[in-house]
């Protein structure tokens, strides 16, 4: 009998897109958005390009929830944003959500259960921009 | 802003930077798009007393922010004719609001391509306790040197 701990979730949604939304570059949006970051770059403070960054702050519906049943704390771990094509003012972005995969790994401290959720940005022309990925990592904190 | 040449650039070439997250900046950050990423629902980013009760010590920087920043001393770098391909961060301890923290970048890995090349960098934050709550890998496309 193996002593690994178990841990479940929704596997049909794995790897199933969803369309969470579809949202303007504005440049007022950018504007401020450099302001607060305090972007340098002529590209993004003059020319209307927006930072890779910026995507990662607009706000589309959520995605799916592979709904993991595992441990009592759940933190963001990591991000990963890929570039793809340039995203300026006007452009016009629609988000596609999926939850890529569930995976367990067990070290010193434990075993933690990895989700990694994807969001692919697509504009107005049908061409992927970007790929964000997030990954939270659920663990057994204590008793 | 100057511009960097991929013929310019060896492995072992640094970046360097400095960011103290103040918590004016985090909370103009979470009102850009209230309800978006960085909504704190659980008082973390904003309410000293809840974020006591979560364990810090004092409000902390929303992971997005802290990203954003770090992400920012490449783009600063790479200047007007750089092209950032794609940045891969672990979120290793939280940012706590008033860390004073150096962002340093280290070029690990250089790759020649049409019209200049591809630089591969360390990036990452260290506070001044001496740990680096980010930590990742950058990849930047610069262009070459006219002539070259």
């Amino acid at each position: 009998m193996s002593d690994e701990p178990l841990f479940e979730y929704d596997e049909n949604v794995i790897g199933v897109e969803h369309n969470v939304g579809t949202l303007e570059v504005t440049a007022e949006r950018l504007t401020r958005y450099c302001e607060v970051v305090g972007e340098t770059n002529p590209r993004y403070v003059e020319e209307g390009q927006a930072p890779p960054s910026f995507l990662q702050r607009m706000r589309f519906a959520p995605g799916p929830d592979p709904r993991v049943r595992f441990g009592n704390v759940t933190f963001h771990a990591g991000s990963r944003l890929e570039m793809l094509a340039p995203v300026h003012v006007g452009d016009t972005l629609t988000g596609y959500a999926q939850a890529k995969e569930v995976y367990a790994k067990t070290g010193r401290s434990g075993t933690m259960v990895f989700t990694v959720r994807r969001l692919t940005y697509r504009n107005q022309d049908g061409e992927d921009v970007a790929y964000s990925d997030q990954t939270t990592v659920h663990r057994q904190v204590g008793e | 802003m100057s511009q960097p040449y991929f013929d310019d650039i060896d492995v072992g070439d640094e970046i360097e930077g400095a960011w103290t997250a103040q918590r004016a900046q985090v909370l103009e950050y979470i009102a850009l798009e209230p309800g978006g990423p960085a909504d704190d629902t659980q008082g973390r980013f904003t309410d000293p007393v809840r974020a006591k009760k979560l364990g810090f010590e004092r409000p902390i920087v929303p992971g997005a922010l802290s990203m954003s920043v770090l992400t920012r001393l490449v783009t600063d770098w790479m200047g007007p004719a750089g092209n950032l391909e794609s940045i891969d961060i672990n979120f290793r301890r939280p940012v706590l609001q008033e860390d004073a923290l150096r962002s340093l970048g280290l070029v690990i890995d250089t790759e020649p391509a049409e019209d200049g090349g591809r630089v591969r960098i360390d990036v990452y934050f260290e506070n001044d306790r001496g740990e680096r709550p980010l930590q990742g890998v950058a990849v930047v496309r610069l262009p070459a040197r006219a002539g070259s």
